[in-house]
């Protein structure tokens, strides 16, 4: 038996003044998934995320939720809860009163109300601060309380634009981790939308790629990340070595880091590689016959740990020194490729 | 130093001029030229008091009933304009200001002419409408303003979270913007009250407010009825703005 998808984006399009500026995007979710879209500013992803809160009307396609189609109903009876990039708390009413809003016009009950805000206060780790004003919370508790508000209101999804990207960098890992363990525990289908790569991956679940109102790829985080399904969305995530070369006659592809075989395209192509895939090792006389050599440029100190910037046949390429090996500038390495982390794109 | 408290003093007595003279001619039985003060105390004005307090309760509950029709028609439009893209917004703004800067003669003589055909003239009902014109305008283009600080992503934030239109103005919309609503009612509510030309137009003498009978004892020569029509005239603006200011000053709003 299938259990239907929390939410169903069928060919959703979104128009402005006639301007196009979402095309075409489908997805599923189903309830306890994440999935982050991720792409540059004004490339669609706040649009998306206010159409399927019925904020932004679709000019084309469908939404469905839990198997209901929901494009042409108000916001208020989908059951999709939209967060704001900077947390919209309600000024006039305290913190419990915030949270209890989505009960209080449900009307719910006060004990149970009560209750619920409780619980949730709890689950935010603010527990002590049921009356304070929301003035005068700080940025990370007004992220903590915009996120109890929604799950009061035990919404099929949850929508969060750009969430952490008004907090400082401890508080936003802090938040973060608030967060994505507050949604483990209640489980809504949750969209996250961002510009920041590092944190698309952080949160991780499945990753879309929106470039140009365009899902250009969606997909496990860990897959897009490792084959990325155009140079587009290579460029996007940050891949630092995009190779040119071409294909041979057998189909092999053909560049500065060697051969690769099975490519199977035609033409000019692009060697997309992740700093991890190539590893730089010590020269030895007893190595493969036609491994590749370089030369150390600089070393780029990394808080993850750092990488090294080699010279290979005029052009340079971002490797991972080998665990423990002394690297300086100048000095000749191998880099030993992992054929299997490495994609290759047609550049057309 | 002193040339500070000597422009203080002057700004207070450019303030407090006026209503001296108000008050000092209400209080006198006469004041001719060219004496510098009044030559007696004494004569009654109780005779004229009912005219005044007839006047003073028209216009209170003329005012109340514009404030009461102009400020939700104001939120409405000011709400509609505040959302509305540029060029809306410029013609929406000029149409509200459209009542507020006609010469209040010429709207007068406009809204005449309508509430003869609608057979409206000479009635509290027709003035009432009247009125509504300027005061619905000038209640608009103060709550756009007001709205342009507003934040209506929480709106937004309420909807998502289950707020029908109806929860959203009554939780989330009037209780932030009830001080600024309070003041956009006050505003129109003194614009009906000192209302002179389109009451005198279109209610033709027969709705006599505070203004319609300060008119009518300046021009019949009676000075100090007039005095004391003005300060009255006066009293529940300042007794009004004052409460207002109480009230507004303990509630957190935009």
């Amino acid at each position: 038996m299938t259990t239907l998808a929390a939410l169903e984006v069928q060919c959703a399009e979104i128009q402005y003044d006639r301007n196009v500026v979402v095309h075409d995007v489908s997805f599923n979710l189903h309830a306890g998934q994440r999935l982050v879209i991720a792409g540059p500013s004004g490339s669609g992803k706040s649009s998306l995320l206010r159409a399927i809160a019925g904020l932004v009307p679709l000019s084309n396609g469908r939404i469905i939720m839990r198997g209901v189609d929901v494009t042409h109903l108000e916001p208020e009876r989908r059951g999709a809860v939209y967060l704001h990039q900077v947390p919209v708390l309600f000024p006039h009413l305290d913190v419990f009163e915030n949270i209890a809003f989505p009960m209080r016009i449900r009307k719910i009950a006060t004990p149970t109300v009560t209750d619920r805000v409780m619980t949730l206060l709890e689950r935010v780790r603010m527990p002590e601060l049921a009356r304070r004003r929301v003035g005068a919370l700080s940025g990370g508790q007004r992220h903590r309380v915009a996120l109890a508000r929604a799950l009061a209101a035990n919404p099929e999804v949850l929508l969060l634009d750009e969430p952490f990207s008004a907090l400082d960098p401890t508080l936003r890992r802090e938040v973060r981790a608030d967060v994505l363990r507050v949604l483990d525990a209640n489980g809504p289908a949750a969209i996250f939308v961002t510009h920041d790569i590092d944190e698309a991956v952080a949160i991780g679940g499945r990753l879309g790629i929106l470039i140009d109102g365009r899902l250009r790829q969606c997909d496990a985080a860990a897959h897009v990340l490792a084959r990325p399904s155009s140079l587009d969305v290579a460029h996007l995530l940050g891949i630092p070595n995009i190779i040119h070369g071409t294909s041979d006659a057998l189909g092999d592809f053909q560049c500065a880091l060697g051969r690769f075989a099975g490519w199977g395209g035609a033409g000019a192509g692009v060697l997309v590689a992740r700093p991890l895939a190539l590893r730089v090792a010590e020269i030895d006389n007893d190595g493969v016959h036609d491994a590749v050599h370089g030369v150390v440029v600089r070393l780029l100190p990394q808080v993850a740990g750092d990488l090294v910037v080699v010279r290979v046949n005029e052009i340079e390429v971002i490797a991972t020194p080998a665990p423990g090996m002394y690297i300086e500038s100048g000095q000749h390495v191998r880099i030993d490729v992992d054929a299997l982390s490495v994609h290759c794109l047609p550049t057309a | 130093m002193l040339r500070r408290q000597l422009g203080l003093l002057a700004l207070v007595m450019a303030a407090l001029a006026p209503v001296t003279v108000l008050v000092v001619r209400g209080w006198a039985a006469a004041w001719p030229f060219p004496l510098l003060v009044p030559i007696s105390t004494a004569g009654a004005v109780l005779p004229a008091g009912p005219r005044l307090a007839n006047a003073t309760v028209t216009g209170i509950a003329l005012a109340l009933a514009v404030g009461a029709i102009s400020t939700p028609l104001a939120m409405l439009a000011s709400r509609a304009l505040a959302r509305a893209s540029t060029r809306i917004r410029t013609f929406g703004q000029a149409l509200a200001f459209l009542p507020v800067v006609a010469p209040p003669v010429s709207l007068g003589i406009g809204a005449a002419l309508v509430s003869m055909q609608l057979h409206v003239a000479g009635t509290w009902g027709g003035v009432l409408l009247t009125h509504v014109l300027p005061a619905t305008g000038y209640a608009t283009l103060f709550l756009t303003a007001v709205l342009d600080r507003y934040e209506f992503a929480a709106e937004d934030a309420a909807r998502t979270l289950g707020a029908s239109r109806i929860d959203i103005m009554r939780r989330i919309a009037i209780p932030i913007l009830r001080p600024r609503i309070a003041e956009a009612f006050a505003l129109a509510a003194l614009v009906s009250w000192g209302q002179l030309a389109l009451t005198l137009l279109v209610g033709e003498g027969a709705v006599r407010t505070l203004p319609v009978e300060l008119l009518a004892f300046v021009n019949s020569g009676d000075d100090r009825l007039g005095a004391l029509s003005a300060l009255v005239l006066t009293v529940p603006p300042l007794a009004g703005f004052g409460l207002l200011q109480r009230a507004t000053s303990r509630v957190r709003a935009i």
